[in-house]
């Protein structure tokens, strides 16, 4: 079935992107290991799919914003969209939702939220995180943007830090970058 | 007739950017996600960043 040969690619794609953004906070650890001691663990991340053990460890999260157990269901009806939990060791510290428009242009940041109430060894550092893997997915479909829907107002500029603008239509937005060769 | 050389069956390694530089490639977005990465982000970081509960 066609349907089930598209699930498996982006399944496949998924892996891939989570798996390159590990490659590259390793990288990045490694680099700050060379310059002097870090308090810094990036070994300890991991970018995971939002399974039923990031489910059952979202659930002990106190007063989340998102039910993201609904993510099961999009899942299986949004065989293109991203799914992102964001390990550090064995504790849930972000969830994401990412899902492409239909002709893949453009990829469409829906949910995503840190632990919340708690200080967390990743505070600071979720949404770098996330967007470095969803930066990593778009690149493989080959989306030329990344939205982020329903910015909270505080959070807007956070985004800017990346590189993230208002179009024309007020829509904020990051263009994929290119391999800088 | 001119000596026949025989081409070696072993494939020529590739010449992408990734060999050439012996590391992963960073686009100049992934450096700046890095960057921040590294130090964190300025200001607060709000527990919601994106959507409507």
């Amino acid at each position: 079935m066609p349907r089930e040969r598209t699930c498996l690619r982006y399944q496949l794609y998924r892996s891939r992107a989570r798996t390159l953004a590990g490659l590259k906070t390793a990288q990045l650890q490694h680099e700050l290991e060379l310059v002097g001691p870090t308090d810094l663990d990036l070994s300890k991340v991991r970018f995971e799919a939002i399974n039923a053990q990031a489910l059952k460890a979202w659930e002990l999260w106190q007063d989340p914003h998102f039910a993201w157990n609904e993510v099961v269901g999009w899942k299986s009806s949004e065989p293109l969209a991203l799914d992102l939990a964001i390990w550090f060791d064995e504790r849930l510290c972000g969830l994401c939702f990412a899902n492409p428009n239909n002709s893949r242009q453009r990829i469409r940041i829906v949910r995503l939220e840190g632990l919340p109430r708690e200080a967390h060894p990743l505070k600071k550092r979720i949404a770098p995180l996330a967007i470095l893997v969803v930066e990593q997915y778009a690149k493989i479909i080959g989306s030329k943007f990344i939205e982020v829907q329903e910015p909270l107002k505080g959070a807007i500029s956070i985004y800017q830090q990346f590189g993230f603008y208002f179009d024309a239509e007020r829509r904020l937005v990051k263009a994929v970058g290119s391999l800088v060769s | 007739m001119g000596k026949v050389i025989k081409k070696s069956p072993t494939r020529k390694r590739s010449s992408t950017p990734e060999r050439k530089q012996g590391a992963v490639v960073l686009t100049a977005s992934e450096r700046r996600i890095l960057q921040l990465i590294a130090t964190g982000i300025e200001g607060e970081e709000p527990s919601l960043l994106a959507g409507s509960p």
